[in-house]
């Protein structure tokens, strides 16, 4: 059937979108409380040592929000990965019945002969990880932080697998990435709890400036290592997902 | 400024709604996803549109933007990132298993 535009439901929609110009205009319009933004740039480096006061707001101050966000995410992926792998389970029923069994000579392996592609992504991947690594470090003080180092790294094992196909990628990573969201949750739910044993409250985190050899004077903060578990699990789950819809029939 | 703002907060409610109100189960999906967006600019124009330098302190600038929507817009994006893949995979399942998307003809059986 032909999908036709319809009058009415444009009538609808227009009308939705009018009513909510209107609602951006009025709340542009008065405000009746002062802002809260201030606080959180003033205590930024105060109070949780960092100068990315977005990273710093969403593993410090909004810590229990991120905890929470990864959660969902985790369990998104899991439900994608059931979704997909359930039905392959059970032999794959309807379309899938009908045109599976002859076609797995191209599921893991790239089509083609992309030389320059996998020449290329060999060099590139290494420069991908070890920037999301940096990005994963740097995200304290400078833009960076768990979720786009995350997303980084799940860029440069995409980019593996589109090189040198699924099977491969998994010979050269061999890890179920479903245990890294769990690694990652769990590290980031320990890093919670680790703040009882100096009585404070639930992901409370300190920070403190060190003398490292090497290194020489380095501000090290219980919150990278919230954002370290951010960062596993963000990665978990993009993998998870990538590779559950990438494998399917 | 804010007044285009509204407007294109507007035009995104609007044609995600239209999206949500197709047959097709692809279009709905592309629909609630344009409505967050719709949202998340919705967030960031409530905050009122400031300018100033990026929410990093080692910038030394007098003036920052709003650090408080991006946090939250950010949170928001992942999410939707997450939800939207569910989506599109259940989407996907259901065009298998049923061989069509569209909402008319997955009703079932009329019992009349």
């Amino acid at each position: 059937m032909p999908l036709r535009f319809k009058l009415s439901n444009a009538v609808i929609s227009i009308g939705v979108g009018v009513v909510v110009t209107l609602v951006a205009l009025a709340a542009l319009g008065g405000r009746s409380f002062d802002t809260i933004a201030d606080y959180y740039t003033d205590a930024s480096y105060k109070l949780a040592g960092g100068k990315n006061v977005v990273n710093v707001i969403l593993v410090d101050f909004r810590g229990f929000d991120t905890l929470l966000e990864i959660t969902v995410l985790g369990i998104a992926s899991l439900g994608i990965y059931s979704l997909i792998k359930l039905t392959a389970a059970n032999g794959g029923s309807g379309k899938a019945q009908r045109d599976g069994g002859s076609d797995k000579h191209n599921l893991y392996l790239p089509s083609g002969n992309d030389v320059i592609l996998r020449t290329i992504s060999k060099a590139v991947m290494f420069v991908i990880l070890i920037f999301s690594f940096f990005l994963l470090l740097a995200g304290h003080n400078h833009p960076g932080g768990g979720f786009i180092g995350a997303l980084m790294s799940a860029s440069a094992l995409v980019l593996l697998a589109m090189a040198f196909g699924m099977k491969a990628t998994e010979r050269t990573v061999p890890v179920n990435f479903r245990k890294v969201t769990a690694v990652g949750l769990m590290v980031a739910l320990l890093t919670g709890i680790g703040s009882f044993f100096f009585g404070a409250p639930f992901l409370s985190h300190a920070f403190g400036h060190f003398q490292l050899p090497l290194l020489g004077d380095t501000e090290l903060a219980t919150a990278m290592l919230f954002d370290f578990g951010v960062y596993l699990a963000v990665l978990g789950v993009t993998m998870t997902i990538i590779f559950s819809i990438g494998r399917d029939k | 400024m804010e007044l285009f703002m509204a407007v294109t907060i507007g035009v995104l409610f609007a044609v995600g709604v239209y999206l949500m109100l197709s047959k097709s189960l692809l279009r709905i999906i592309l629909g609630t996803s344009l409505l967050t967006h719709g949202v998340h600019l919705l967030l960031l124009t409530m905050s009122r549109l400031k300018t100033g330098a990026a929410p990093l302190l080692g910038e030394q600038a007098d003036r920052y933007t709003d650090p408080l929507p991006h946090a939250l817009i950010l949170t928001s994006i992942v999410i939707s990132f997450g939800v939207t893949s569910f989506f599109f995979v259940l989407a996907y399942k259901a065009y298998q298993k049923l061989g069509t998307d569209n909402m008319e003809e997955l009703k079932g059986e009329d019992h009349e």
